[in-house]
């Protein structure tokens, strides 16, 4: 009798936990759709621009969800770590003069294998990378694709300050997209997509975290009246609060009229996915 | 004859020292954050840590660092009160200043960045909830001019959080002094290539008012309830003072 009620308990227990993941998949399907500027979809004008691979960095989204949690977890951390080390350093000095000689020692040899293990790490050795799913083995990395040397660009174009200023439009559009600024979204995009964004109701109120961000021009063009430049766009970003931060790329295709009646707009957005 | 001030151990024209300064620190930007690393064998990121835990950043709060160079304290607050709050970025050398800018935008961060001279800030009295200076104050030409601008820009009950090399636990003493002016040069001239950048480091800490002094700088810019904590047996010391 005893046994069975607790069989009977442990199927309960298992519907139980049954229901509650069918309930998390269909609560979570809504959530998985992509709340960031464009939706996370292709949209207005697209370019035949060159699909460069995908940086190689898939662990990356991992180990920023192991590190959140750690970073959030203790506003003590660092104050008892701090008054932790104050008071090691104190005890190991109070002794005598030699103990402290002997760390001083310690600290100057941990000092130079540090530079020299930076050093190791910044010498250019090939790349060498581990795909999963391969064991131990590493292969070489494929070279990375040096497309900046590819873009012809115009004499005196600021490379560096174009990219600066996409980024930070990158950024504004988001923090606009999330509050549901239409004047600010139409400041930055050309009538047709603004158009089309208009067409899908957005939310106010929605927070969009850019967690890091990477920008590069890969292709620079003047046809008819407008210059065009499309920008790729990668990183990491959080749709949600508090949800894990996912990997993304794609490219923006910017257009300005060449008679400079306007500065640069998003004309449209592509998915490299 | 013009006024002196110190420029580590030399006595130079108060005129030059922000020109001197400039010129350190041009000098060693590009390996600015590895040198931390090593310097400090990576307790300076403990250091800001616990400033940060000090400041006690809120969403929506206005914020101002000054001589943010690459902005490391900088960032830590922005990612707490951004967005809502304003994080500014600030420091007297615009190369220091570029770089700070540069991380923030990497990290999807909008954080306005001006360069100016921390004893004459660009902003009206009483605008931020909270101005911080870390590892800058010392390399101030008039450091009490540069808190009484960093105690007008508070609003009332506003804090100022200043994280300074300080006066050593005594009985460490020699062993940091070895430390400082043997250990460091010799880091500077192998990593950054430049042993003179890292002597100027050295000597402009022994310089620097210690503990009570310092706090007692506070007040007199105007600050009250100063608190003063060391870390690391007073390598380093934090003051916070309110503007009430």
């Amino acid at each position: 009798m005893g046994r069975s009620g607790k069989s009977m308990g442990d199927i309960m227990k298992w519907l139980f936990g049954l229901g509650v993941l069918t309930l998390g998949v269909v609560l979570a399907v809504p959530e998985a759709e992509a709340r960031r500027f464009g939706g996370g979809r292709s949209i207005g004008v697209q370019r035949n621009v060159q699909k460069a691979p995908p940086a190689a960095t898939p662990a990356k989204p991992a180990q920023q969800q192991q590190a959140a949690p750690a970073a959030t977890g203790s506003k003590w951390g660092p104050i008892l770590g701090g008054l932790a080390l104050g008071g090691i350093l104190a005890y190991l000095f109070s002794g005598n003069g030699l103990a402290g000689i002997l760390l001083l020692g310690l600290l100057a040899f941990a000092a130079v294998m540090a530079y020299r293990l930076i050093a190791q790490r910044r010498a250019p050795a090939p790349q060498r990378m581990q795909y999963a799913g391969l064991g131990g083995e590493t292969v070489l990395a494929p070279p990375a694709p040096s497309s900046a040397r590819e873009v012809r660009l115009p004499a005196g174009f600021d490379v560096d300050g174009f990219l600066r200023g996409a980024k930070t439009n990158f950024i504004r559009l988001q923090l606009a997209n999330d509050a549901g600024q239409l004047d600010e979204i139409r400041e930055f995009t050309t009538d047709e997509l603004f158009a089309e964004l208009g067409r899908e109701r957005r939310e106010a109120g929605q927070r969009t975290e850019v967690v890091s961000l990477e920008a590069e021009l890969i292709e620079l063009a003047t046809e008819r009246d407008s210059h065009w430049a499309s920008v790729r766009f990668s990183g990491l970003m959080r749709e949600a609060p508090g949800s894990e931060a996912v990997a993304f790329a794609e490219v923006w295709n910017l257009a300005k009229p060449a008679d400079g009646s306007s500065g640069w707009l998003v004309a449209g957005i592509q998915q490299m996915h | 004859m013009s006024r002196k001030t110190d420029f580590g151990f030399e006595q130079i024209p108060e005129a030059d020292k922000a020109r001197r300064v400039g010129a350190v620190f041009d000098r060693v930007a590009e390996r600015y954050d590895l040198m931390n690393d090593l310097m400090s064998l990576g307790l300076h990121r403990v250091w800001k840590a616990f400033a940060v835990a000090i400041v006690r950043p809120r969403p929506g709060e206005r914020m101002l660092d000054v001589a943010t160079g690459s902005g490391d304290l900088a960032l830590s607050l922005a990612g707490k009160v951004l967005p809502g709050g304003e994080v500014w970025l600030s420091d007297v050398n615009g190369r220091m200043l570029q770089r700070g800018r540069d991380r923030a935008i990497d990290r999807g961060l909008l954080a306005p960045a001006v360069q100016c001279d921390a004893e004459r800030l660009p902003f009206p009295e009483g605008y931020f909830d909270c101005v911080t200076v870390a590892f800058g104050l010392r390399n101030m030409t008039h450091k009490d001019a540069a808190l009484a601008e960093m105690a007008r820009v508070l609003k009332r009950g506003g804090r100022l959080i200043v994280l300074e090399f300080s006066k050593v636990w005594k009985p460490l003493e020699p062993a940091y002094r070895l430390y400082s002016f043997k250990v460091l040069p010799w880091l500077g001239r192998r990593v950054a290539g430049d042993a003179a950048a890292y002597r100027y480091l050295a000597e402009s800490i022994r310089m620097h008012p210690d503990q009570g002094a310092l706090a007692a700088m506070l007040e007199q810019a105007g600050l009250s309830r100063v608190e003063v904590f060391n870390l690391a047996a007073g390598i380093v010391a934090l003051h916070r003072g309110y503007r009430i």
